[in-house]
């Protein structure tokens, strides 16, 4: 179908004015710009001068101990040391002139030791004590001074050269690499932040003043329309980020931050960061997009948006920790990638290989929103809101029979075991065995609150659970499930054999290969396969799937399942084949609408697996 | 005032909380959320941790530096060692990651994490080589023994648990700070739905057409506030807990105690933050005349309330004179020092005082604004 461009430049030029008259959205964004240099300059001056108070501050010490008259003398040398006079003799009135800040460090000497005694919980203690140890340093020097004299050797043997270190970067390079440990995150969460401020208003809003179905009454197709949508909020996206971060660049120099005037930003930094963040524009505008089209009030949009917020946040976040450097394998993660990217520019340590793979790795995650975004678009239900929004039936009485549950009810289930799940393997190997643990989240979170709920939902087991063997004419999606896995598995043991240099052997698993060397085969096949075999199927591919499908389409159902799949295994580094695995299961499962194929794969990979180990 | 009738306003808007998904959102999403994180950061950490302590150097040392030094570093296999005569201005730090003169004098790159990571391990290896030489020095003249027992040095925690004062130094700093500030954003997220959102909804005309005074329902609307408040804030804190149990078991010296007094102390302080929080959010929520209008306003008073809430943050700052007027900040630095287990009554009630007072103030102004017609059924467009 042929878009005509002039029909979406309307619909920019709407939105653009629409958006410009939006005094609450102009507001909520360049609010921050008038009082965040302000809150900060505020911010740093008040630690500086908390600082400037502590170091100023004399600690109190009190020596408890008959003390040589040279340390005593040094210590009284130090201007910010002062000596406690009469000082409590006991522990138990030391221990109270502490929690009464009446001193700080207790100085004794017991079995031929200095021992300081302080509280290791405050930082004016610490600090009080590192001085006292200054003090005891040098007197140290001083007696090993006289005794290497005394026995004939130099002194020069105590006073090795000191250790100096210069640093070459200049400073614009210094600047560059002080604010790259947080710029890139901030630029990608605050676009992503105006990015669903203005989706809201194109979708969310219009749906409640009802314009919405002015808009699909005017000679213009849904295409146009969404095009036009999409490319208004990513230019007014990109122009906000732009005064934003100009704004603060004009700005902080006034408020006593000189790092910022030195990071002398040049047209080739500004080129490298924009170019990496079109495929970023591009997938959070289509992905706010598509959740403020879901949903019927601007409050049930800011729901939806808050765990796309956290999709983003996440990988932004990780991208700050220190040492973290753009790889091959990182290049691959969209988001971090493009984090670690502006990190790169920001040092001038950018990769031009790793550029293009990171640009085209986001381009592909952005064509695949546009999609879901177009999707969404097209259903008549979404556009126009069905009215309902989600609601807890308190009352068992009140609910009726259903076959199916709804997909939001399934989503908070899965929500709530996972958190329960995390937490009863966090608390309690405190208490009991690994088996007992393992036993109780597989049986007793993955089963039985699946269960619980759908009995008190009144839903058909049967139904739900997909519990029904597969019809003949259903057989041959078993064989392509069963190919499926194959593949998966093959994938999963490559994948094992590659990583396998870059990670120690996880402690968990050692941990785990010394619990079973000690079980009987049998049990071991009843731990390791056939108990997750069974338990995570039924939850996954049984309670999960089919109310999801159902909502998001099968595909959508079995990459959500396998999404979960591999989270809840809480393994990182084999995240992957995982979700490998579980997008064979979900398949088998969707196709044959059973779940006893997906479960009798499960037991035979994890039956494999241990077969392996032995 | 007729408490059933307050108590059913309270109700009903707890109710409606339930069925708001971005209120519960709100709530309960970090509850999910912090496990999945930390393990994920966890697992990234190990990741480069593991990764610093296996990567070689390459460095460049200039043939002045002495021929002991340069020895030792050849032995040390991270460092792949060229001796060199380069101009230190035009040192390529992609190629190399340092350069170490006589002196000595280590030149590196801060832009390269790399150098700076050299220049560590750099500094570790010349005092380990210093110590190697002095050592066979002082044995030569046979006084290496006197010499290491001279000022021998021990610190012990004045408690007797150094770890545990650890924890809770750190527990003192995390605790008051995120109860506070997930209440805050939790009464942040009810508030705008209790003014604005009622007044979209034109549900506030029929609230006052009914039997029930605007002051209880000012003071229904607010005790729903603060209760959501204070939820949401112990939510959070809730779900940090399993992990520092799980983190703390693996340090078994480290005993956790916390008395039952710094709990009840942190309800108290927290009591009157939330009825501040709730009455400024919901006062400003009734001058806006849309939900989301009062959302965009209301994120900026929300980031000005935080600010106090980081004073707890910073270590060396003590509960003083000036501080005790300074309302939130007061009740934090306190809050942290009964964590830590040191209370003090007198200044406890006087902050509790104070702030039960700023609150008095707020919810004043919050039942003005309530009886202003003008502002309650909207007049100019704003």
């Amino acid at each position: 179908m042929k878009l005509r461009w002039h029909m979406i430049w309307n619909g920019i030029v709407k939105e653009a004015m629409a958006l410009l008259r939006n005094k609450r959205v102009l507001f909520g964004i360049f609010g921050p710009l008038l009082i965040m240099p302000a809150l900060l300059w505020g911010y740093d001056a008040f630690s500086s001068s908390v600082d400037r108070a502590a170091e100023e501050s004399k600690s109190q010490i009190a020596i408890v101990s008959e003390m040589p008259e040279a340390l005593i003398a040094l210590m009284k040398k130090r201007e910010d040391i002062a000596l406690v006079q009469n000082p409590p003799k006991t522990l138990e009135d030391q221990r109270k002139a502490v929690d009464e800040n009446q001193l700080e460090v207790v100085l004794s000497i017991e079995d031929g030791a200095y021992m300081l005694r302080y509280d290791f919980g405050r930082s004016n203690a610490q600090r009080a004590a590192s001085r006292a140890i200054e003090v005891l340093d040098a007197y140290r020097l001083t007696l090993q001074k006289t005794l290497v004299s005394d026995a004939g050797g130099d002194e020069a043997l105590l006073n090795a050269p000191k250790w100096l270190a210069e640093d070459m970067a200049t400073d614009t390079e210094t600047a560059r690499s002080s604010v790259s440990g947080y710029i890139p995150a901030f630029i990608i969460l605050y676009l992503l932040m105006t990015l669903s401020s203005f989706a809201i208003e194109m979708t969310t809003t219009e749906k409640e003043g009802g314009t919405m179905e002015t808009l699909m009454s005017l000679p213009i197709t849904r295409m146009e329309l969404l095009t036009g949508k999409l490319l208004a909020c990513m230019l007014f996206g990109l122009m906000t980020l732009i005064v934003i971060l100009g704004g603060f660049y004009a700005m902080l120099p006034f408020f006593g931050n000189t790092e910022i005037a030195q990071l002398n930003v040049t047209f080739g930094l500004l080129s490298t960061i924009l170019l990496t963040l079109v495929p970023l524009l591009i997938l959070g505008a289509a992905m706010t997009i598509a959740t403020g089209m879901m949903a019927n009030s601007y409050k049930e949009s800011s729901a939806y948006l808050t765990p796309v917020l956290f999709m983003f946040m996440i990988p932004a976040y990780i991208g700050t920790i220190p040492g973290l450097e753009l790889s091959g394998t990182l290049s691959l993660i969209p988001i971090l990638n493009a984090t670690l990217l502006v990190k790169d520019a920001f040092l001038g340590q950018l990769n031009w290989s790793l550029f293009f793979i990171v640009f085209v790795i986001n381009l592909l995650f952005a064509l695949m929103s546009l999609g879901i975004m177009s999707k969404i678009f097209s259903s008549e239900t979404l556009i126009f809101g069905s009215g309902k929004e989600l609601t807890f039936q308190l009352k068992r009485g009140k609910l009726v029979k259903r076959e199916l549950l709804e997909a939001q009810d399934v989503l908070i289930v899965l929500a709530t075991v996972i958190v329960l799940f995390v937490y009863l393997n966090m608390l309690l190997p405190l208490f009991t065995t690994v088996e007992v643990t393992f036993y109780s989240s597989q049986y007793g979170i993955f089963v039985g609150i699946p269960l619980l709920v759908l009995w008190y939902l009144k839903a058909d087991l049967v139904a739900s659970l997909s519990l029904r063997l597969p019809r003949v004419s259903e057989l041959r999606f078993v064989a392509e499930g069963v190919l499926l896995w194959g593949v998966a598995f093959g994938l999963s043991h490559l994948y094992g054999l590659w990583i396998a240099p870059y990670i120690g052997e996880a402690p968990t698993l050692v941990g785990l290969e010394q619990q079973l060397a000690a079980m009987p085969l049998v049990m071991q096949f009843v731990f390791l396969a056939l108990t997750p075999g069974i338990c995570e199927e039924f939850l996954m591919r049984g309670f999960a799937l089919k109310p999801l499908g159902r909502r998001f389409g099968g595909v959508g159902g079995v990459f959500i399942t396998a999404a979960i799949f591999a989270l809840i295994h809480l393994d990182f580094v084999r995240l992957v084949p995982t979700f490998l695995l579980g997008l064979a299961f979900g398949t088998v499962t969707w196709r044959s609408k059973s779940v006893y194929p997906a479960m009798i794969l499960h037991v035979l990979n994890n039956a494999i697996a241990l077969f392996m180990i032995q | 005032m007729a408490s059933h009738k307050v108590y059913a306003i309270f109700t009903k808007e707890m109710l409606s909380l339930f069925r708001d998904k971005k209120a519960l959102m709100t709530m309960l999403l970090p509850v999910l959320i912090y496990p999945v994180m930390m393990l994920l950061f966890l697992g990234v950490f190990n990741m480069v941790d593991q990764d610093r302590e296996e990567q070689a150097f390459k460095l460049y040392v200039n043939p002045q530096v002495s021929e002991g030094l340069i020895d030792y570093l050849k032995s040390d296999k991270r460092l792949e060692v060229t001796i060199q005569d380069a101009v230190v201005a035009n040192i390529d730090y992609e190629a190399v990651d340092g350069y170490l003169m006589e002196g000595p004098k280590f030149y590196f790159h801060s832009s390269f994490k790399k150098s700076i990571d050299l220049g560590e391990h750099l500094k570790t290896s010349y005092l380990e080589y210093v110590e190697s030489t002095r050592t066979e020095a002082l044995k030569d003249l046979k006084v290496f023994d006197a010499y290491n027992g001279l000022v021998l040095m021990k610190q012990e925690d004045i408690s007797g648990n150094g770890d545990s004062r650890v924890l809770s130094m750190l527990l003192g700093m995390l605790v008051p700070y995120m109860v506070v500030l997930y209440g805050l954003v939790g009464t942040f997220t009810l508030s705008s739905d209790l003014s604005a959102g009622e007044k979209e909804r034109a549900t506030l005309e029929t609230i006052f057409s009914v039997p029930v005074k605007r002051s209880e329902i000012i003071t229904g609307k607010l005790l729903a506030c603060v209760a959501v408040g204070i939820l949401s804030g112990l939510i959070n804190l809730t779900a940090m807990f399993p992990l520092v149990l799980a983190l703390a078991s693996s340090f078994p010296a480290m005993e956790l105690t916390v008395s039952v007094w710094a709990f009840v102390l942190l309800l108290l302080h927290v009591l009157p933050i939330m009825v501040i929080f709730s009455a400024v959010f919901i006062g400003m929520g009734m001058f806006a005349r849309t939900y989301q209008e009062s959302q965009s306003y209301g994120s900026l008073v929300m980031i000005l309330l935080m600010v106090p809430t980081y004073v707890v943050i910073l270590p060396d700052v003590q509960f003083s004179g000036a501080m005790a007027f300074v309302p939130i900040s007061n009740a934090m630095l306190l809050m942290r020092d009964a964590i830590m287990g040191s209370i003090n009554w007198a200044q406890t009630g006087l902050v509790i005082g104070y702030n039960i007072g700023i609150a008095a103030i707020a919810v004043a102004a919050m039942a003005w604004v309530f009886t202003s017609d003008r502002v309650i059924f909207g007049g100019d467009s704003a």
